[in-house]
């Protein structure tokens, strides 16, 4: 059954390969031999920045193998990362959007004076030395985020290919707040018939040491009857 | 263990090696190192119904990071050593832990695209505790996933997927490596169809094969079929749904084939733009924490929020409840425990309060608390 499913998946993805590069070369000889400057020069949406973002900034490691963009969208509002008017999958980049995100990346948010006003975006970034002109030189500023947070501890996906398993490190995070994967995992269940032969670890308050129980005496010399 | 380390270290110079391959005028490298020093106190350290017992933790991390950011891929490489110390956790007061986890994106065409995802632990499960006896104590471990996903651009519109999976977990020590060794393999396939722009809907065929190496009565086949909704409901709101059913077949005859359905909720939500709160919800059989039990059905779900109290000072809390339930129609042929069934509880909360110094030094503090409750204990 394994090995079933594995060759099917080869086949799958080398049939795909070869679909991939033939499509991709028809596209591309079109381009060149019509397609006009303006559908050359494609525009960069939100979705496609959103997936730039999440590698640059080190939250791929949250995240499936394959991120959806709203996977993105996701895990970059749980780190105060968004345009102002919210993420949008086919929404154009715009100037604005692009500055406000690469500020709040770099979490100088703070330093923004008017923030209700994209160019005030821009103009942080000119006053702080970064120019940028284009999506990849904006996006060249800046580094994985120093304190990022993300799904560690708790992951509730239930796909096989997405899924936390049932093991994890114990200093591990959930979005920020310390949070321990229960680690239940034994290789036995204790018995109570198991329990006076098994150490005991637990340093309960100990009891104060009694003295020994008295002899009742009837008198005379100890020991004597 | 020796397959492990030769498969993270293959996968890391083999990556790491098609970087450099490529032109370094394209490349935008950055290299970090990062150092993280954090105290916290936990309230149940051994993870215990009863006579629970707290402490102080201590946690030093280094972090290593290296991006290489190249025209048509990405690498991106992370290895954390950690060092935890435990002022009141007898016998075992210390771990050390590795981390290692490498993401490699490349697009071979605009519409064909590779991700391949690396993560290697290596760590030590806490001391377990059942009513003041120890019921786990060497627990060294090796986990190793990786995944793939080859991605295809039908339209501007449509993607279709084709992913793999391969996860191992060893144990250092007997007995868990008798009883909990395991290799997992999975594959599947997922249609993506962007319906409108705020809304894609996703159908998916899974199968996973789960095989203990030791005790191979407690494997299992299973296949899935899904589908999902991803959802913008607004500026400050996202969410996304997933599910199916699950058909589960155990290797052990004496365990009858299960289905049941599967599924999962997840929302993220910002009230403000210093509020975050995120909340999710999962159902589906699972792969059993208890031995002689071969699966559980398990429901897991969690709430967080975090807040900027001020420009420096940011406050998270999170919560999570989880439900096992053990049925003994599920549990392996062991005599001695025939017709033992239950459930078990989980119920964790969290707060950390974070003081930013600068960009790269922060103060933090942090309380947890566990309460753990379970039938099975109760039933022996």
């Amino acid at each position: 059954m394994k090995r079933f499913f594995m060759s099917m998946t080869m086949l799958a993805v080398g049939a795909l390969m070869c679909v991939g590069s033939s499509s991709a070369f028809a596209a591309e000889k079109g381009g060149a031999s019509g397609a006009s400057a303006e559908e050359q020069a494609k525009l960069v949406n939100e979705g496609e920045l959103a997936q730039w973002l999440v590698r640059v900034l080190g939250l791929s490691r949250f995240l499936p193998a394959s991120p959806t963009d709203l996977d993105c969208f996701a895990i970059l509002m749980q780190n105060n990362i968004m345009p102002r008017d919210g993420w949008s999958q086919e929404r154009t980049v715009t100037m604005g959007n692009l500055a406000r995100v690469v500020v709040l990346a770099l979490g100088k948010q703070s330093e923004v004076e008017n923030q209700d006003n994209d160019e005030s975006w821009v103009d942080y970034l000119k006053s702080s030395g970064i120019d940028f002109g284009t999506i990849g030189e904006a996006i060249d500023n800046l580094e994985p985020l120093p304190q990022p947070v993300g799904h560690e501890a708790i992951v509730i996906s239930t796909d096989p290919l997405s899924k936390l398993s049932r093991i994890n490190p114990p200093d591990n995070q959930q979005l920020g707040a310390d949070l321990s994967t229960f680690g239940r995992i034994s290789s036995r269940i204790i018995r109570r018939t198991d329990l006076p032969h098994i150490e005991q670890i637990i340093r309960r308050p100990g009891t104060a040491p009694r003295p020994p129980p008295m002899t009742p005496t009837t008198g005379g010399h100890p020991g004597v009857i | 263990m020796k397959l492990l380390t030769t498969i993270g270290a293959g996968i890391l110079t083999g990556a790491l090696l098609a970087g450099s391959a490529f032109s370094a005028s394209e490349t935008a490298q950055s290299f970090q190192v990062k150092n993280r020093f954090r105290v916290g106190w936990d309230n149940n350290v051994y993870e215990t119904e009863k006579d629970t017992q707290d402490s102080f933790k201590i946690i030093e991390e280094l972090e290593f990071l290296l991006n290489l950011d190249l025209e048509q891929t990405f690498i991106g490489a992370r290895y954390r050593p950690t060092f935890m110390y435990w002022t009141d956790r007898d016998p075992d007061d210390t771990d050390f832990q590795h981390e290692a986890d490498l993401v490699f994106s490349h697009n071979f065409t605009p519409r064909l695209s590779l991700n391949l995802k690396e993560t290697l632990r290596i760590a030590e499960l806490p001391e377990l505790m059942d009513r003041g006896n120890l019921a786990r104590q060497k627990s060294d471990y090796t986990y190793n996933l990786l995944d793939g996903v080859f991605g295809y651009r039908m339209s501007d519109a449509t993607r279709v997927e084709l992913g793999g999976r391969y996860t191992i977990l060893r144990y250092d020590e007997k007995p868990f490596s008798d009883t909990d060794d395991y290799d997992i393999y999975a594959v599947g396939a997922t249609l993506r169809h962007q319906l409108q722009p705020e809304t894609a809907l996703s159908v998916d065929l899974r199968y996973e094969q789960t095989e203990y190496r030791v005790l191979d009565e407690r494997s299992s086949d299973s296949i899935f079929g899904g589908v999902g909704l991803e959802q913008i409901f607004s500026p400050n709101l996202v969410g996304s749904i997933r599910g199916g059913i699950q058909q589960k077949s155990f290797d052990d005859s004496h365990i009858g084939d299960e289905s049941s359905p599967f599924g999962d909720i997840s929302l993220t939500y910002l009230p403000s733009p210093k509020t975050r709160i995120t909340g999710g919800l999962g159902y589906s059989l699972f792969e059993a924490d208890v031995y002689p039990f071969a699966s559980q059905d398990r429901l897991l779900s969690y709430v967080s929020l975090s807040h900027d109290l001020t420009a420096r000072v940011q406050l998270f809390l999170a919560g999570s409840y989880q439900k096992s339930k053990y049925h003994s129609d599920q549990a392996l042929n062991d005599p001695e425990l025939v017709g033992i069934d239950g459930e078990e509880d989980v119920v964790q909360g969290s707060a950390r309060l974070s003081y930013m110094v600068n960009r790269k030094n922060y103060l933090e503090a942090s309380i947890q608390y566990m309460d753990f409750a379970s039938d099975l204990s109760q039933r022996l």
